[in-house]
């Protein structure tokens, strides 16, 4: 039970959506696993969008697009032998949660320690936004978190990979390394203060760009967290892709 | 605020207050295989079937479920005609506490649906979100193999 909300709206366009979710005590709502698990006390209105976003999948020749209210067993299923489903599974272990938690929602959450998230910043997507009352394209790496995203489109082609570091394979990871073959740009998420973001070249540049992004914790220390991000990225470049 | 929805074959409208979670409801129509865990998703005791899908009722807001079919174990067996799968969890001795047991054997039933003849690793991942502590998942994991 959700306390605190005291009235559901459910809008006829991202438009109207879009501007009733003006104050502090409203949230957009989409598949809403994370939003009913934390069940915000300041939140009196709930803007129900999953009406409003596409769900579905759509391959063409050379791009795909994912309508944001694609659950993430929507996408485990659809790309089970790539490595955009392996990580759409690994994001949540729990299928009845990936059955309802939408793609949309997951990149709104902006969670360091959702594996697809860093695979996402990874392939660098392309967003749809819905800002105020224009559709806008943006990278996911520019996104500023604000506004409805309704798609999420990226090249048939990307060449990319991720490796993940938990201390068991259900539990969220402390580090996650996503490297793009094609830009060498590497993603570090995991249970750090941002997504760090840099292109590949040499050891030090990875210390630089790491800085002040892990803690010393229950899952080792920071030098140990930077030293498994550097094995990571030694096994993405010394390997064949 | 008013929907309709068929709950375990039955056209049902209900009513509710804006924050209600599916959980609420069907504990407070008496339906008590639907258990409170922890409330945040993370036990899947409170675990229905929402158009096929295994789900946790306490992640789902009542509004979200007009039209929609929602199953709990009630609508697969009963104490005198047990669902094959409640069978096979009681020959398999895959029960201990059965606090968890409903969500698990309708999480199976999701996944049998999908799948006739799921591999372990299929099973495991679709009981990986209900957690058991005391009869474990080996015999559960056996149960739904074997079926």
């Amino acid at each position: 039970m959700w306390t605190s909300v005291q009235n559901i709206e459910q809008p006829a366009t991202l438009l109207e959506a879009s501007k009733l979710n003006n104050s502090e005590h409203s949230t957009l709502f989409s598949g809403g696993t994370y939003l009913v698990a934390q069940k915000n006390k300041s939140i009196h209105t709930i803007i129900d969008i999953n009406h409003l976003v596409e769900n579905k999948i759509e391959e063409k020749e050379e791009t795909i697009s994912i309508g944001a209210g694609v659950t993430l067993q929507q996408i485990a299923e659809h790309f089970a032998k790539s490595v955009i489903g392996r990580c759409a599974q690994q994001s949540c272990y729990s299928k009845n949660i990936r059955n309802q938690r939408t793609i949309g929602g997951e990149i709104a959450q902006q969670s360091s320690t959702s594996d697809i998230n860093v695979l996402l910043r990874t392939i660098n997507v392309n967003l749809k936004v819905f800002v105020e009352d224009q559709l806008i394209d943006v990278s996911i790496c520019e996104w500023n978190g604000k506004g409805i995203i309704s798609e999420i489109t990226f090249a048939k082609d990307a060449n990319i990979d991720l490796k993940r570091y938990a201390v068991i394979p259900s539990a969220p990871p402390f580090v996650i390394v996503g490297y793009n073959y094609t830009t060498k740009n590497c993603i570090v998420g995991g249970r750090t203060d941002r997504f760090a973001t840099f292109v590949v070249d040499k050891n030090e540049q990875v210390d630089k760009a790491l800085e002040g992004c892990f803690t010393d914790d229950h899952n080792g220390s920071i030098k140990y967290k930077i030293h498994v991000v550097k094995v990571a990225l030694n096994d993405f470049t010394e390997g064949t892709p | 605020m008013k929907i309709a929805f068929t709950l375990n074959g039955q056209e049902t409208k209900a009513e509710f207050t804006p924050g209600e979670t599916l959980f609420h409801y069907l504990r407070s129509d008496e339906i008590y295989s639907v258990k409170n865990g922890c409330e945040l998703g993370e036990c899947g005791a409170c675990t229905v079937l929402v158009d096929n899908k295994a789900q946790n009722s306490c992640l789902i807001l009542m509004h979200t479920l007009e039209g929609t079919v929602v199953e709990t174990i009630e609508n697969l067996g009963s104490k005198s005609n047990l669902h094959h799968l409640q069978q096979k969890f009681i020959d398999e001795g895959a029960v201990q506490c059965g606090y968890c047991t409903p969500g698990m054997i309708l999480a199976s039933e999701a996944l049998l649906r999908e799948s006739e003849q799921p591999t372990s690793e299929q099973v495991k991942d679709a009981l990986a979100g209900n957690l058991c502590r005391c009869t474990g998942y080996v015999k559960p994991i056996k149960a739904v193999c074997n079926e």
